[in-house]
């Protein structure tokens, strides 16, 4: 798996940490730049359902509240063992 | 007059691994001037804490930052007992102290790596990040994770560190010796990053006084401020140890008491686990009965520099005001003085220097990407590996 | 110079301009003074005691807008806040940004959040919020209610 330095090269979206009303409009931004199909993964518990800031007063809904989501990938942080898991199972599902 | 060109550098970019828009404005090769824009970051933390009990604050503010993360807990720690008068037991210190320093070490193996990596010098970004697994696998051993460790509470911490444990931490520490001596010859020996950072990216004195700024950043142009010594907490005044500083203010500089720091961190460690064989096991807790009404000021010295957290309590279980300044919100400011002047490629490094850690400034934990630099492996043999590596340390065997 | 004694010069000095002062333990000290006396009583701490600044907080209570400006004196241990209540309908309080860049960010914050205005702060413009909460919202304030209206049937 390869970092690259566009969003119009990759396959796969990485979004973690939670999103606050700020970073919503650059997500949809860089979803929309993404050449589809792209995979989306929501890694973390902030990714998953804003984890402990879900109450917070700039909060702007779990990642799959703005953009369809592919994998979760919880933890707080996740480990490296469960990241490797939910990468594994996203290959296997496509 | 030549033209003003504009580079932003994020929000999004590949380069920093958190969000923060910063714009040079630069005239050919030199940058000129720099805007940034944050925001990104915000969470609110410092009113949901309002919202959490004492001892639920203590995983807010955890996750403020991921390599962080010890500091913003002890400061909050060392705020509420200044308001409700607790004196911990001495296990506790040791243990405070333990866990604080560790994550030091773990902080500045990562910036080592970061500097390397955006240096071009990918070997050192390999080495660093590798010999920071036994460090990250330490904590998995005594905590339950590699980031966000709850090991504090209002009267002391959650946790033991038994003794039987400590000889496993001692080969850590030794190994962690060598290969500190392996990485700060390979970086300050190399004329290459001599040339690279030397002279670059320079704050004086003045410049440091005038912002305020804290930590590494500051003790390498020559002003000595160090939480530990000057405000001494937990296990800090037990051992000794000493304030590493250096003169000349340069990216070089700021390496410099970065890796001499670590040294002394092992130090610590290492007289840390020799008081806690002379304290009894299990007396890691006083008893609170209440955080009366009151103020506390708490501060903690996170390997970015002093963490202050400042708490108003009014006799209830949570916070009236929890007031949270991190190093970084003072120390990101200089990127306005050691940034002008400077060629664009040399400005990526002069920020890194000050290691930058934009969840602190914002108030956001975001969960800190581990960039593992993977081999490309098929599924079975990821999940094997993962597995294998489980029980390792399941049975307390680090070797 | 201890404790003890720094305070005595600053009795010495602002005298009655000092409403009072709070001496929680001989590292903790809390001066509470009038906002007019900022300026001169940050100049005095920064320039000639040697202090540095922290940072600054600042709460919505039913006094007002309370805002504590942290300094430390490093060699000594010593952190001492300077307390002042601002005006409830309008908060506003000389800015100590041009005295140095340390108040710069925060006092910014500060504006934003609760909306104290900061009178010839060199750019008081949005720090964080921009995009994240609407104009002249300000999360950070509180509704208080003064009077609790009675219960309509």
């Amino acid at each position: 798996m390869l970092l690259v330095g566009s969003i119009r090269h990759a396959d796969v979206l990485l979004v973690n940490g939670s999103i606050n009303q700020k970073d919503k409009v650059r997500l949809l931004e860089i979803y929309n730049q993404a050449p589809k199909p792209i995979l989306v993964v929501a890694i973390g518990a902030c990714g998953c359902t804003g984890g402990i800031f879900a109450e917070g007063n700039t909060f702007a809904g779990p990642v799959d509240n703005i953009i369809p989501v592919d994998a979760y990938i919880p933890g707080c942080p996740p480990k490296p063992e469960a990241l490797i898991a939910g990468i594994v199972k996203l290959i296997n599902k496509s | 007059m030549s033209k003003k060109t504009i580079i932003p550098v994020g929000p999004y970019h590949p380069l920093q691994e958190e969000p923060e828009l910063f714009k040079l404005y630069c005239d050919g090769e030199i940058v000129k001037d720099v805007k940034w824009e944050t925001g990104y970051n915000h969470r609110g933390i410092e009113k949901l804490s309002e919202s959490k009990t004492y001892d639920e604050v203590f995983f807010l503010v955890e996750r403020i930052c991921g390599i962080c993360s010890t500091s913003h807990p002890f400061a909050f720690a060392n705020a509420v007992e200044e308001i409700a008068g607790i004196e911990i037991t001495d296990r506790a210190k040791y243990i405070r102290s333990f866990i604080g320093e560790l994550e030091r070490i773990h902080s500045h193996l990562l910036w080592v790596g970061l500097a390397g990596h955006f240096l071009g010098y990918n070997t050192v970004f390999m080495w660093a990040w590798k010999y920071r697994e036994p460090v990250l696998d330490l904590f998995e051993m005594i905590t339950g994770n590699r980031n966000s460790y709850a090991m504090f509470k209002v009267g002391g911490v959650r946790r033991d560190i038994e003794n039987n444990k400590i000889p496993s931490i001692q080969k850590v520490m030794d190994e962690l010796k060598k290969k500190t001596d392996l990485i700060t010859g390979a970086v300050m020996d190399d004329p290459v990053i001599h040339a690279r950072t030397k002279g670059v990216g320079v704050l004086t004195k003045e410049d440091i006084i005038d912002f305020a700024a804290v930590g590494p950043t500051a003790r390498a142009s020559g002003v000595a401020i160090d939480v530990r010594k000057d405000d001494p907490y937990a296990a800090y005044p037990l051992v000794n140890w000493k304030v590493i500083t250096a003169e000349e203010g340069d990216v070089f500089a700021k390496a410099k008491v970065r890796l001499l720091e670590m040294y002394e961190s092992i130090s610590i460690i290492e007289q840390c686990t020799e008081g806690l064989k002379k304290e009894k096991e299990g007396d890691i807790t006083v008893k609170v009965k209440e955080i009366p009404e009151g103020m506390g000021t708490g501060r903690a010295e996170a390997p970015r520099g002093e963490v202050f957290h400042f708490v108003i309590s009014d006799g209830s279980n949570s916070p009236v005001r929890h007031k949270i300044r991190a190093p970084s919100y003072t120390n990101i400011a200089t990127f306005k003085k050691s940034c002008i002047g400077q060629t664009i490629s040399d400005a990526t490094i002069s920020l890194a220097a000050v290691d930058p850690c934009y969840c602190c400034t914002e108030r956001l934990a975001s969960v800190y990407d581990i960039h593992k630099g993977e081999r490309i492996m098929n599924a079975e043999e990821l999940i094997k590996a993962s597995v294998d590596k489980t029980r390792g340390l399941q049975k307390c065997d680090l070797s | 110079m201890d404790t003890e004694k720094i305070i005595q010069e600053l009795k010495q000095k602002f005298d009655s301009d000092i409403d009072s002062v709070l001496i929680s333990s001989n590292k903790r000290v809390t001066v509470h003074i009038n906002p007019d006396l900022l300026l001169s009583m940050a100049e005095y701490l920064l320039q000639t005691l040697g202090f540095r600044f922290i940072i600054a907080s600042a709460l919505h209570t039913r006094k007002g807008f309370e805002t504590y400006y942290h300094f430390s004196l490093d060699n000594k241990s010593l952190i001492l806040n300077l307390h002042v209540i601002l005006d409830k309908k309008n908060p506003e309080i000389e800015s100590l940004a041009n005295m140095m860049e340390a108040a710069n960010w925060i006092e910014r914050e500060m504006h934003e959040l609760l909306g104290i205005n900061f009178l010839h702060h060199p750019n008081q413009e949005k720090l964080l919020s921009e995009g994240n909460w609407a104009e002249g919202v300000y999360p950070y304030r509180k509704n208080f209610i003064d009077n609790i209206p009675e219960d309509k049937e």
